[in-house]
């Protein structure tokens, strides 16, 4: 954080600093040949500027959930439900409704859909 | 009328300028050094965090399985300093074979502590710890090596080895964070993607009666079209990587060398930019360990003359160890009917083939 704020005054600062040159520049007083070192140094300042300007690069990591894949051995019995602990990848569940043996064919990690309003 | 004093203040304005162009010019560096040094310092505490979580879990786990000691915080500490020397490579006879011993011995030990620290788990659950014990080590390995280079620049104040390690430090902690993860998913004992090989192993056992167990790797016979199709993976569900090395020289002396074909399926480190859990086909030894098992498999490979195929399912190294994502799960069916017209296409019938499922098999039974 204070690093963040150390930044932020000195981006500011020269900001400031090359905005008032550059105002002075414009001013008509100024007619000899400082005029152009001081608008080369006042944009100097303003690049330099933005060099220190923090990156803003906060990525956040989608919400996940693991799921777990029930099959049947005999017929195309499939259910999905949450990851419950002690789930295996061939652990057997009982029977299925055709009699053929339950199983639990993947256990997989998939991303939960970001809501619409952020 | 205003002339003279915009003349005055321009000029001030002028000095004021230089002087801090020549600041600039003198300071800049340093300016840009201490920034650097703000920025490993905030990586040095969220690596500093993670380890300590991480230490957390540890402790919360071993106190769910039995430990009431009070120097578990102690023993903990201890244990995540863990090392194993390398063999020496300046005299390379038998290089191979003296980092197999020391592998071999770094597992064992590594159990017998666990098992000494979580009296109460069971088999399964004394392999998930293990795994957990080494990520947590490998992740206080990047925090020591960091915090070490982080003082070290502030010491000598050697620009270079501050801009060094400010370089590196995406890596270390896209490193650390995926180390982190995994810690979490070893502890609910959840498949990670490392472990596609082993899914694919055992979806092929779905159907074998007889199966036995070496050296915590499983081994299964299943008939196909008219070929015996002889298929390993690591014991699971407690995250193991068996000794596919060993295990596959031993089944070709077993079958005096007379193998159509030895297929292997792994995962592998992808390329930024490539997709997860892309098939990709082609020859040698798929398999990620140190070297010696990768060596056994080549040898007899070579020493039988059996043709070596390998499949490999694509993926970065966060996703490797961090619970299975959906598309590389799903990669599993499709690698199976990739193994199944190469066994068509390119072995004969009657023919022996051996399929290895390499991969951590952490919530993969078989
Ligand atoms: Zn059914």
């Amino acid at each position: 954080m204070k690093e963040r704020v150390m930044r932020i005054l000195l981006t500011a600062i020269f900001m400031i600093i090359g905005a008032m040159l550059a105002l002075v520049t414009i001013s008509p007083s100024l007619h000899d040949m400082r005029l152009q070192q001081l608008i080369i140094f006042s944009l100097l300042l303003v690049f330099l500027a933005l060099s220190y300007l923090p990156k803003f690069s906060r990525r956040t990591k989608p919400a996940r959930k693991t799921i777990t894949v029930i099959r049947c051995m005999q017929c195309d019995y499939k259910m999905e439900r949450d990851f419950q602990e002690g789930d295996y990848v061939l652990k057997r569940m009982g029977t299925c409704s055709c009699g053929g043996e339950l199983y639990i064919d993947m256990i997989y990690d998939v991303e939960i859909a970001k809501p619409l309003t952020r | 009328m205003n002339g003279a004093p915009s003349d005055q203040w321009s000029s001030i304005y002028y000095i004021v300028s230089t002087l801090l162009f020549f600041f600039l010019i003198l300071f800049n560096q340093r300016i840009q050094v201490y920034f650097w040094l703000q920025e490993i310092s905030r990586a040095l505490r969220r690596l500093e965090k993670m380890v300590n979580d991480s230490k957390m879990l540890l402790l919360r786990t071993f106190r769910e399985n039995g430990n009431n000691r009070h120097d578990l915080i102690q023993k903990i500490n201890e244990l995540l300093e863990f090392y194993v020397i390398s063999p020496v490579e300046r005299d390379p006879f038998g290089v191979i074979r003296r980092l197999e011993h020391l592998l071999n011995l770094q597992k064992d030990k590594l159990r017998e502590i666990v098992t000494s620290l979580a009296p109460r788990a069971d088999d399964i659950m004394i392999r998930n710890i293990s795994n957990m014990v080494e990520a947590s080590v490998a992740l206080n390995t990047l925090y020591r090596f960091t915090r070490h280079y982080s003082i070290l620049g502030r010491k000598t104040k050697s620009i270079y080895m501050i801009m060094q390690l400010e370089m590196l430090l995406p890596q270390i902690m896209k490193s650390a964070e995926a180390y982190f993860s995994a810690l979490k998913a070893f502890a609910h004992g959840k498949p990670i993607g490392d472990g596609i090989g082993a899914l694919v192993a055992s979806k092929l056992l779905l159907q074998a009666e007889k199966k036995r167990i070496e050296d915590d790797t499983v081994i299964a016979e299943v008939p196909f079209e008219g070929r015996r199709l002889i298929v390993i993976k690591a014991l699971g569900p407690g995250g193991e990587v068996g000794r596919p090395g060993k295990i596959i020289e031993r089944i070709v002396e077993e079958e005096r060398g007379k193998v159509g074909r030895i297929i292997m399926i792994d995962a592998a480190l992808r390329l930024e930019g490539e997709k997860s859990g892309e098939i990709v086909e082609g020859i040698g030894a798929a398999i990620g360990d140190p070297g010696p098992e990768k060596l056994r498999i080549e040898e007899v490979a070579t020493r039988y003359k059996i043709p070596l195929d390998s499949i490999i399912v694509k993926e970065s190294l966060e996703e490797a160890i961090t619970t299975m994502k959906k598309e590389i799960a799903e990669a599993a069916d499709l690698v199976i009917e990739r193994i199944k017209e190469i066994v068509r296409n390119r072995t004969n019938i009657g023919d022996v083939v051996l399929i290895a499922g390499i991969g951590n098999s952490m919530g993969i039974a078989q």
